[in-house]
Formats: C-alpha cells, structure tokens, sequence
C-alpha cells in the first residue's frame, strides 16, 4: 500500500507538507502539494477501444470490422430511419420547449412504449397495473431496476443476488453490483452446438432457491444471438413460475431479432398471460437506431394500480437521485412515431428490414462458406438471431483472423453481424474457413 | 464508509412529510426512522425553514418535480472499499468499453445456485397473480414541490402568481429560449437529415468537446491547466448526474469516513445524491444563510469547516446560490479557498449558474478560478440546463482540477468507468447544442450576450422589486433592511418572509413560493411586480 494510501486510511490526513514528503517515492510528480488522488490508477484499458483503434490504424484496404456494436448499412453506414427524421422534423417545426421532462418522463412516450412491449397481454396495461418510468436506454431501465430491488425486494436469503446466463452483456456485472446485488450466473450457451444448453439452463434455475432474481433476455441474446425456442420459452415460464423467480428481461432489441415486434416481445407477453409479473426493460437504441439518445423505459408489471402508483413513486426518488428527469430529445422522437399510425407502420417496416438485412447477411455466411470449401459445421450462425453471432472461432482463429486477414472481433469470437455486407461477406468467408481448416 | 449490504432490516425511508406513520419499508423492516442522514431527528422537509440542510428544489419542473426526500441509507455503489487493487480488479472484469454492446469474456465466475430450498410464502397462494413482493411498498408522500405547483394552477384568481418556477421565463412567462441555441437545434436537424452526423453513440465520457468548453467555461478558455491536462472531465446528465456520479467516485476512493458538508440550507437534492452514492449518515451541514442579515454567514460557515475533519468534502455553490441567492465575496473565497488548502477538504462546486449571478461568466467563475490558480484541487459538478435554456436535454459536466495532471487523467478514466453502470454514455442532443455554441465563436459570444441580458434583467427586476417593497414599508421596516433582493444574485431570491408568510401570501394573495421564503425573480413579471411588492409588504407587516 502506498504510503499516500496508508495515510488516507488512517483517517486523518497529515499535513500537506508531511504527505508530500512521504509520496515523493511514490509518484514523479514534483507539485509542491501532492494530488489526494495519487492512489488512483489509470481505468483499465478498453478492449472493443483497442480493437477499433488497431481496426482504425490498419491501413488494409479490405479490412472489417466485426467488433461494431451499431447497426449498418450494406454500404457500412450509420443508419438514421426514416421515421425518425420525419418525426424530428415535426418535433423541430412544433418548437417544442426544452422544459424539464417529468421525473418519470412523458406520458405519451411511456403509454406507447408500454404499450409496444406488452400489448394486451393479461389485461394488465388495460387494468391500469403496469408501472412505466422513461430511463436511460437499456443501462438506466437496469440501474433504476437494480436500486429498487436492492431496496424492496424480499430476496430469498441474506444475499441479494441476481442470476445471469452464462455468458451476458457484460455491463450487467456491474450495474447490479453498484446497487449492490451480486451478480450469479446460470448456464445458458452450449459451446458444443453453439446454441441453449436448455437442459442446463433449466437444471440450474430450477436449483435455486425460490424466489430468486433472474435476469433473461427478451430476444436476441447479448452476445450469443442464442434465443429459446417459444416451446422452450413455455416450459422456461413455468418453471420460473413454479419457483417463484422474479424474471427481469432485458428487451434491448424488440423487432431488431425477427423483425417483428410482436414475435420479439413474445416470452415478455407470455409470462404476464401466465400471470407473472416480470420487469421488462427496453431500449430504442438499436430497433429505432437512436443509440446515442438514450432512450429506453422500465416496466414493471404489478397486481393492481394501487401498487403500480405506489412503485412509481419510490422508482422516482431513486431517479431523481440520479438524474433529476430523463432526456426529452429521444423519448419525443419515439412518442412521436409511436403514436403516429403512419409513422408506426414505418417504423415497423424499417426496423424489418434491418433485421432482414442481418438475416440475409447470416444465410450468406454459411452459403459462401460452404462455397469456400468449409466442411463444418456453420448453421449455428443462421440459427442465431440478432446482431450477435457467437461463431465458434476459438481465440487464436480470431487472433490470426486479426493479423492475417485485419479482421477484426473480439477473442470470444462474437462476430456483429451488423459489420457483415455484401461487399465483405465472400471475403470473411474465405478467412474464416481458412483460419478453421485445421479442424476438418 | 461502509455500505449497509446486509439485511433488509434496516432500510430507512426519509420522506418529506412530517407524518411518516403510513410509511413502511419491507416486511422484514424493523422501523420506519426518521432519522435524518446526518443525525437530526427532525426529517429532511421541503418545507422546512431555512435552518435545515435542505430546503428547496433547483430544478422545479412545472409539471412533476421531484420529491426532493432522500431515501435509504443502503447503497446504491459499486465495490465498497476503496482499495485501488479491488476497484482494478472490479473494473478489470467488466471493463470500461467504448463500444457499449461489446462483451469481454463475460463467461464470468458466477456460483452454482445453492442447494437449500425456501418454503413458498403462504400468501402466495392467495393472489390471483404471482405473489408480488412490493405489497409492502407504500406509496411515497407526494412532493410539496409539486403539490404546491398544482394548486397554482388550479388556482382560478386572475392575478396569481407562480414564484416557484425552478426555470428561467421571459417577462411574458414563458420560457427563456436562446436564439444561439434555436440556430443550433436547427442546423443539428439538417446535418442528422444530410447524413452528415447520426445518433450513433457518443464516446463513453460523452462529447470530448463538452468536457472541453465546460472547462474553459470554468477556468477561462486561456487558462494554463487547459494545456496542461490539469482539467478534465466527462459529460454527465446535467447537475444532478453529475453530483451523482462524482459522489460515487468519492465514496469509493476518497478517504474513508469522509463526511459530506452541505450549505444549511442548500438545494435539497443535494443530500438524497449523496445518500445514494453512499455517504448516507455522514452528511453534515455547515453555515451559510443568515437569518438576521440575509446574507452570508462567513464567521459560521468558516467555524464549520474549520471544525470538520481534515479531507472532509464540502459542497460549495459556484455562484448564484440556491436557493439563498447569497454568494461569498472574492475575498471571502479566497480564505475558504485558504481553509480547504489547509484542511485538505475536498470542494465540489454545484455550478448550475453560470453567467445568472453577474452576467459575465468569467466573474462568476473567480471563486472557483481563485481555488485552481492557488493549488487546490477540486470537481466541478457544471450544468447547462439553465445558462442555455435546455433543461430537458440533461447536458452537464463533472470536471477534476489538479495540479497533478497524472491524477487528472486517473480519475477522469475512473468516473468514465463509474458512469458505465449508470447510463453507459450520457445523451447526445443536448451536449451537441452546447458544443455547437460554444465551438463556434460567434455563436458563443451570441450566446454570452443572451446570457447577460437575462442577467441584466434579473438585476432590473431586483431593483424595481426592491425599491417597491422600501416604498411600501418606509414606515415600519428599518433602513436597508430590503437591500438582500439586490444583495443576492442570480435566478433566486430568498425574500426572508417566514413559512406562515408564505402561507399568507398564497391564500390571502394568491402568489405562490417555496414555504422556505425562496422566490424565483424571473416570475415577478412587470406586470405584477407591484402587486406582489405590496403583497410581500403586507405580510412583512403583519409581523412587524
């Protein structure tokens, strides 16, 4: 422990002169006062930043990079829909103020964006029993999620825990570890298939105790693109509700996995038909492409307005703890589409077609590999939804994919399909059965 | 301080209601304290009078502001020990990535779920649904704040007046709009339309550029530290998110059992964020108001801070004091500058105010310039939501200042790191509004011009409100005793008029204040302003 440490822990801090004496080994700072923060060291480096930073460096002209985590056009580009800037242009014409939004955002934005989830599944939007605060996309729907039930959920034992699948988007650990709940895991992808060790998934919910917090992702797994079938879906529902388990879904991509909404928000809706009463968190980062915006809400489903009104009201003092009130910018825009019949019919389409793109660019995949002479096993990408693909490369195949083809992904060898078009899609092929031809 | 992860049994509700009875936390909750964080019996009220730590909202939302009560003493941080080693290892394993949807190895550690079971809750069979766990979650008391604006306007008196506005409005009432920031919103829409920009993600720590200006906002676009890297921050969502999140930072690797002083009385706010970010029993207050002078109480809140513990931290208004309208003096600055140097406390500055207390953003910010030129380190906890008229957009900065520019860099990549968790990368719109002011000269001055002329004519309303109250009450208030309205500065006025006044106000008068006295004098529109002098007047007189 550095002496400045030593010194800060004891409690009282010496004088400035005395600490600057004894830190002077410590540091090669000469400031005649030394900083209090000399115990804090750099943030560890950031492994997707080195990634595209070498990607940004390399100067092949047929590089790719797999590691993107926004959706693309064929062309490679940011795509910016058509229903969004349409409503933004309303949304500038209507010279809308930049007044505080209320705490829990507007209410045209979060009776749509409920509405979107959950529809009319068990009657609750309907009998009033849903509670919906606008949060910061998917992450602040979490945190806000975590905060409450660190706060008010009766958890099964002393400790607070939530389970996660096996593997998760890895921002979940440290959300629910800032509220203080721990974060479990449960098995949930089979390396061998490269799809859902359902056996195990279900062998290890069924384990736990009753009760339990279980974090599940709507559709499109972060980062396998491994979903459950709906008959999995089924049997997943009712051993959650045999056990009690509160399911908190993390809905990141409703529409963006199939191209339905509807399809998308399936296991959600089903859990309320079967009379739980799930957290369901949403984001408009990738579906409505409005990532940098922030914008998303947490729902909770409850068992009558009164408890609705009551969890409302406590998720607004945590928010307001935090943020005060949510950006109005994004949840106007989404409002906006969503409660336009033209809009919303456009913005059904365009999210569609996104997701068929990343669909058409998977059928592709596994085609040119085929074509390339690869004699493995692929059709796990095209099983996969989403625009995740866990391909199955181990990681010196990423790493020579890296430095022998300037591919770029991330050493787990989740490939984003979104960085996959048309024009790169034969060469990635080549590469991957190349790096992999050693297996057959 | 150590963070209460145990049991349930102890989490504590603060409300703002002087009834707590209908409040109960969980089941398993022994009782419902009402012992204030920083060890008072008396709850933390909206309404309460000036003499407590916290008195008034600063971002009164017309429609629903929020209830201004802190909550649990539970924490709502990360890794609890401040060990550099542990907070590495913590962020190691999640790692502060740019590329918000990537994964490392999150194929993390995880136990195998225990193998005791639980018998099921017998009320579980009794609900037609799943048995919700929340049946003991109460309703929170409604905010005062809001309650109060709601019966404003179902107030019907043709002449009311809303003094509790938290916002900057023109003399007509309505909002203050800058035309800077109107060519802006403009000129973001065509690039969005052209394809020239997107709403892609900004970088984690925002806009690099926000960081920037809100630095050379703070310390003067020439500064040296600027050059020198011995500033940095990252964007953050307005003042509170970044209060939020310098708080955690403190909590986590400032010195343990550090206490958090706050002005008495200071934005109410302040305390529920630091009781979130874990410093929830250890807030402290120190003087400021003076009740008989409204104005500073130097001599108190130099005793307080002498009297608190070496590297304690202390909350400091920048300028524009919320909601006492009282600023120190350069001079007065510059020993609490002295005293913090000595003591090795920690400032925060809340700066919300720029530019509202003198007009000039440059003189505004020399208390704070007076503490970076003599060596102390300090965060700037900046919000644009006032001084550019875009309170929904949440645009803020949480900004480091030390000499020691290794430091500098350590923490800004630490507070990128904690922000991660909270809302992964802060939103787009409003921090491209700001910069796109401020990155551009002429827009900048345009935008500075607007700045003082809003100042300006605060000032004006001052004058005229003033000068109104003396005419009003030459016979029975003592000389000088109207000077706080010109004394105090920015957007809030501290009228010295007591609770029971205030009351008056709003049911004899129909004008509407914070029960604090607290009054925001972009409300005072010239077509009222002589009613509501002499309505001020008479309640003056009625204690008099």
């Amino acid at each position: 422990m550095s002496a400045v440490a030593a010194v800060l822990a004891g409690g009282r801090i010496a004088a400035a002169s005395a600490s600057a004496k004894a830190c002077a080994a410590t540091t090669a700072v000469a400031a005649s006062r030394m900083s209090l923060w000399a115990h804090v060291q750099q943030g560890p480096p950031d492994p997707i930043l080195g990634l595209t930073e070498a990607y940004n460096k390399d100067t092949f002209p047929n590089k790719v990079n797999l590691g993107v985590g926004a959706y693309r056009d064929d062309e490679g580009k940011p795509h910016v829909l058509q229903c969004v800037t349409e409503a933004e242009k309303r949304l500038l014409d209507a010279h809308l103020n930049k007044e505080y939004a209320s705490i829990q955002g507007p209410k045209d934005f979060r009776d749509a964006s409920a509405k979107l989830a959950l529809a009319d599944a068990d009657n609750a939007l309907a009998e009033g029993r849903v509670t919906t605060v606008q949060s910061i996309s998917g992450t602040g729907g979490l945190r806000v999620a975590g905060i409450f039930l660190a706060q008010f959920y009766n958890f099964p034992n002393k400790d607070r825990a939530i389970y996660l699948p096996t593997p998760t988007w890895s921002n979940h650990l440290p959300i629910f570890r800032a509220c203080g709940i721990e974060p479990r895991t449960y098995s949930y992808y089979d390396k061998n298939t490269c799809g859902l060790d359902f056996k195990g998934m279900m062998q290890d919910l069924d384990k736990l105790e009753n009760g339990s917090v279980v974090l599940l992702h709507a559709c499109a797994q972060n980062p396998t693109g491994v979903d459950p079938t709906p008959e999995q879906w089924h049997e997943i529902a009712t051993l959650i509700k045999q056990k009690n388990h509160l399911p908190v879904f993390d809905m990141a991509y409703q529409g963006f996995a199939s191209g339905d909404y509807d399809k998308d928000a399936y296991a959600v809706r089903h859990f309320c038909e079967q009379g739980m009463l799930p957290f369901v968190i949403q984001s408009y980062s990738k579906n409505m492409g409005l990532y940098g915006e922030r914008v998303g809400a947490l729902n909770v489903v409850t068992t009558d307005p009164q408890q609705a009104s009551a969890i409302e009201s406590q998720l607004k003092i945590m928010i307001r703890a935090l943020y005060s009130n949510p950006p109005i910018h994004g949840a106007r825009i989404v409002a906006t589409v969503l409660n336009d019949n033209d809009l919303h019919a456009l913005l059904l389409k365009e999210t569609h077609a996104m997701a068929d793109r990343i669909t058409s660019m998977r059928t592709r995949l596994v085609e040119e590999l085929a074509k390339a002479g690869s004699k493995l096993d692929w059709s796990h990408i095209q099983r996969q939804i989403g625009m995740f693909c866990f391909s199955g490369l181990t990681e010196q195949e990423v790493q020579e994919l890296i430095s022998t083809y300037h591919i770029y992904l991330t050493k787990n060898g989740r490939i984003s399909m979104a960085g996959v078009s048309s024009g790169n899609v034969e060469y990635l092929a080549h590469a991957m059965h190349a790096v992999t031809a050693h297996r057959e | 301080m150590s963070t209460s992860l145990s049991s349930m049994d102890h989490h504590h509700l603060q409300a703002c209601q002087e009834d707590m009875s209908n409040l109960v936390m969980s089941a398993t909750s022994s009782s419902s304290s009402l012992v204030a964080s920083d060890g008072s019996t008396s709850p933390s009220s909206q309404e309460e009078a000036p003499a407590t730590a916290t008195a008034t909202t600063q971002q009164d939302a017309p429609a629903d502001s929020g209830v201004a009560a802190t909550t649990t003493t539970t924490t709502a941080t990360a890794a609890t020990s401040s060990s550099v080693k542990e907070a590495v290892v913590a962020s190691s394993a999640t790692a502060a990535v740019s590329d918000v949807e990537d994964n490392d190895d999150a194929d993390d550690d995880g136990d195998d779920a225990k193998q005791k079971k639980q018998q099921q809750q017998d009320s579980d069979e009794q609900e037609p649904h799943s048995c919700s766990c929340y049946r003991s979650v109460d309703r929170a008391p409604p905010n005062a704040i809001f309650k109060l604006q709601d019966e404003y306007t179902q107030d019907e008196h043709e002449n009311k007046s809303n003094l509790v506005l938290g916002v900057a409005v023109n003399d007509d009432g309505s909002l203050v709009y800058f035309d800077a920031v109107r060519s802006i919103e403009k000129e973001i829409y065509e690039d969005t339309q052209s394809g020239k920009i997107s709403h892609g993600y900004p970088p984690i720590g925002g806009l690099a550029e926000l960081s920037q200006y809100a630095a050379e906002l703070v310390l003067g676009e020439n500064h040296t530290f600027i050059r020198d890297h011995k500033v940095g921050g990252v964007q953050a969502l307005s003042g509170t998110g970044s209060l939020r999140l310098v708080g955690e930072f403190l909590h986590q690797y400032h010195r343990q059992n550090s206490s958090v002083y706050l002005s008495d009385p200071t934005w109410a706010n302040h305390k529920a964020i630091f009781t979130e970010a874990g410093f929830g029993g250890a807030i402290k207050s120190y003087r400021y108001y003076n009740r008989d002078t409204r104005g500073l109480d130097f001599d108190g809140l130099m005793e307080d801070l002498e009297n608190a513990n070496d590297g304690d931290i202390v909350v400091l208004h920048a300028c524009a004091h919320n909601p006492t309208g009282v600023d120190p003096t350069l001079e007065q600055w510059t020993a609490i500058a002295a005293l913090c140097q000595r003591k090795q406390l920690m400032p925060v500055f809340d700066c919300a105010y720029l530019g509202f207390a003198s007009g000039d953003i440059d003189k505004d910010a020399e208390g704070m310039r007076h503490f970076a030129n003599t060596g102390v380190e300090f965060f700037v906890c900046v919000s644009f939501s006032k001084n550019f008229g875009i309170y929904g957009q949440r645009c803020g900065s949480a900004l480091f200042v030390s000499e020691d520019n290794e430091a500098t860099a350590n923490v800004v990549s630490q507070l990128k790191r904690l922000s991660r968790p909270m809302w992964s990368v802060p939103p787009l719109h409003g921090a491209r509004i700001v910069t796109g002011v401020l990155g551009n000269p002429e827009r900048k001055a345009r935008w500075r011009k607007e700045v003082a002329d809003l100042a300006e004519r605060i000032k004006d309303i001052r004058q005229r409100l003033r000068a109104e109250l003396e005419e009003c009450t030459k016979d029975v208030a003592p000389k000088g005793y109207w000077d706080h309205i010109t004394n105090q500065r920015g957007m809030f006025t501290f009228s010295g008029l007591r609770e029971r006044q205030c009351e008056f106000l709003k049911t004899e008068h129909n004008i509407y204040m914070l029960p604090s006295g607290r009054i925001n004098i972009c409300g005072v529109s010239s077509s009222k302003l002589s009613r509501i002098a002499s309505a001020i007047a008479d309640a003056y007189c009625k204690e008099n």
